[in-house]
């Protein structure tokens, strides 16, 4: 099973190093002079004197060649020093760590929001495919798709915050600060899950073993429940991982609208505040992350599936 | 028309499905509806590309219709637009819908359904020209890359590969925060973003099609290598690269929107969706009405987006039934 992930470990590796190299190279990004980027970052605007840049170009090696340059950077973020926020002047390994989690957290249960409706959803509509229940499932992740975050977010406040007055709106802690965005970030999940369980299901469903559970008299209910589902739930497995990954990187809106203390808004106030360390860090802990979800989808699909197993022995 | 390298997608796709998937089950209903309505004698391109549209579905030829409606809608908004996109009334701010004001007056006294108008030349234009740039860039890096040396083209893939892995709404944060918040360094964000999905797609098809016969036999008639490239294999790849496009339009709508809506794009006053949906959040436990026809403005275009080009692919993308 190892050797069957160490071609994929591989290829993360090298996309992990060439995604360090963009993010090392956002510092060109900023127009004018990185050193006075950083200088203006830390002693602010108005104190700037040439003798300062000139500190600041020796101390961050800016007067290096950017192979150099990069390599410190480098050997920085591995060691784990991330560096200094430009706008707390903390250092920016804990409270990225923080914001890290909360986003995590978030994730998961939005995912696990989505997964747990979008069973029912696809399979009531693989089972009787082309009827309007089908049409409607396909409707609702339609909608589901192309519905705008920051306006289901805004609607979804103006009815339970506002009217009801039953949820926060905004800030995080117990439970019910995570309903509404994790109900926004899990409509796109459900859409794609729904319609990964009907395409699924209606394959297998052809099979010939089906027609065999059938044959020897098994009832319907563990036909589809033990022995279509489990086959049909394989190419669940990667849709899952890609979506993970996917709202790690994807909840920048969602966290902005309800003031979740999470890594995407954590980036959009560093992108607003040009704190580069913090964006630096952040893209890069968010691409790592995605890499490892991407990995242990991959394990779950080689736990799951024997044949992929097999194939590569 | 008459060259087979060139032949039009709509036609051929159909054709090429009747043979490959033996029928029953849900997605091939859809294929052999396609099959047997394309299949009949029909007239125009026009009439054929109708029947083979309408065989997938009624949504895409709906999803089309509305998507050219609001194109047309909002090209015309100088000639039927009620207002003045930035005219404010202070004297009537936040109204519902009146004849004066059709969808009503947001917080500066500004008719709503005049900025919708004015904001779909931004929104949806600023899409289209992305999603074409994306397309073409994309195309072309990826062809240029089936073309080459395996060395060449296996550096390529490797950097497609690097670009894919950063979250895109997070890439395009950054690139367009870092440069300068306006709406031309939010479609270069965009755009430099984008490309990446075109450039694999193109690829992985112009590799299959390159092992075909037409194409050996126009390098032996000495063709060059540009012009196997974009004579003999492009018109063969472009379905699927529609496809995707259309696909990828519904991605620039809601990006682009979205950061307008965070302050990353267009700037107030500017009548662009995703600011008017910023704005209106102040007003929003006032008067609902102001934030949502915006939100539904862009919910309506990105849905008729994403179902018209569901049928699309079905239709020019072999891979995808």
């Amino acid at each position: 099973m190892l050797s069957a992930l160490t071609p994929k470990l591989g290829s993360i590796l090298v996309i992990l190093f060439g995604a360090s190299i963009i993010t090392f190279l956002f510092m060109f990004m900023i127009p004018g002079d990185p050193a006075w980027t950083i200088a203006r970052g830390r002693y602010g605007e108005s104190t700037i004197t040439p003798e300062m840049l000139a500190e600041v170009r020796a101390e961050t090696g800016l007067d290096q060649p950017l192979p150099i340059q990069y390599a410190r950077w480098l050997a920085n973020v591995v060691t784990g020093d991330l560096g200094i926020s430009f706008l707390t002047k903390e250092p920016v390994g804990p409270y990225l760590g923080k914001a890290f989690l909360v986003t995590l957290q978030l994730t998961v249960i939005s995912l696990v929001l989505s997964l747990i409706l979008a069973l029912p959803l696809g399979l009531i509509a693989a089972l009787k495919p082309l009827s309007w229940i089908d049409t409607a499932s396909t409707t609702i992740s339609q909608f589901g798709i192309s519905v705008p975050e920051y306006w289901l977010g805004p609607v979804l406040v103006l009815i339970f915050s506002v009217h009801f007055g039953v949820l926060p709106s905004a800030e995080w802690g117990d439970w019910k600060h995570m309903v509404l965005p994790a109900v926004v970030l899990g409509f796109r999940p459900l859409s794609y899950f729904t319609r990964m369980i009907r395409v699924g299901l209606v394959d297998v469903l052809r099979e010939n073993y089906i027609r065999t559970a059938h044959a020897k008299g098994l009832a319907q209910s563990r036909v589809i429940g033990y022995h279509a589902l489990r086959n049909a739930l394989i190419p669940l497995i990667t849709v899952v991982g890609l979506q993970f990954a996917g709202l790690l990187g994807g909840s920048v809106i969602v966290e902005v609208i309800f003031a979740v203390p999470g890594v995407g808004r954590l980036l959009y106030q560093s992108v607003m505040g040009r704190d580069l360390p913090v964006i630096q860090a952040g893209v890069l802990l968010v691409v790592g992350a995605m890499g490892v979800a991407n990995v242990l989808a991959d394990c779950v699909c080689l736990i799951a599936d024997p044949t992929l197993r097999c194939a590569e022995d | 028309m008459a060259s087979p390298c060139s032949a039009d997608p709509l036609t051929v796709a159909p054709a090429a499905a009747i043979g490959d998937f033996p029928p029953g089950g849900l997605s091939d209903a859809i294929v052999s509806r396609v099959a047997t309505k394309s299949g009949r004698q029909s007239k125009t391109f026009f009439q054929r590309a109708f029947r083979t549209l309408a065989a997938t579905g009624p949504g895409t030829i709906l999803g089309l219709v509305i998507l050219g409606l609001m194109i047309v809608l909002c090209a015309l908004a100088p000639i039927i637009a009620p207002h003045d996109p930035t005219e404010m009334n202070m004297l009537a701010r936040l109204q519902g819908p009146s004849w004066q004001y059709p969808l009503g007056t947001d917080g500066l006294g500004r008719c709503i359904l005049t900025r919708l108008l004015y904001g779909g030349q931004i929104s949806l234009g600023v899409s289209f020209l992305v999603t074409i740039a994306t397309t073409l860039i994309g195309s072309v890096i990826g062809l240029a890359s089936a073309m080459s040396s395996k060395l060449v083209d296996e550096a390529i893939m490797r950097f497609v590969d690097i670009v894919l892995a950063f979250p895109p709404v997070i890439l395009v944060l950054v690139i367009a925060g870092l440069l300068k918040p306006d709406l031309t360094n939010l479609a270069l964000a965009l755009i430099i973003v984008g490309w990446s999905p075109f450039a694999r797609l193109a690829r992985i098809q112009a590799m299959v099609v390159k092992q075909r016969e037409f194409v050996e036999a126009a390098i032996c008639t000495g063709a060059s290598s540009l012009r196997v490239a974009f004579r003999h294999i492009f018109p063969n790849v472009l379905g699927p690269l529609l496809a995707l496009s259309f696909l990828r339009l519904g991605f620039a709508l809601l990006s682009l929107a979205g950061l307008s809506f965070l302050g990353l794009g267009a700037q107030p006053p500017t009548p662009e969706w995703g600011v008017m949906l910023n704005e209106a959040r102040r007003y929003m436990s006032i008067d609902p009405l102001v934030m949502l026809a915006p939100g539904a403005t862009i919910f309506l275009a990105t849905l008729s987006v994403s179902i018209a080009g569901e049928g699309l692919r079905m239709v020019l993308d072999p891979t995808h039934r």
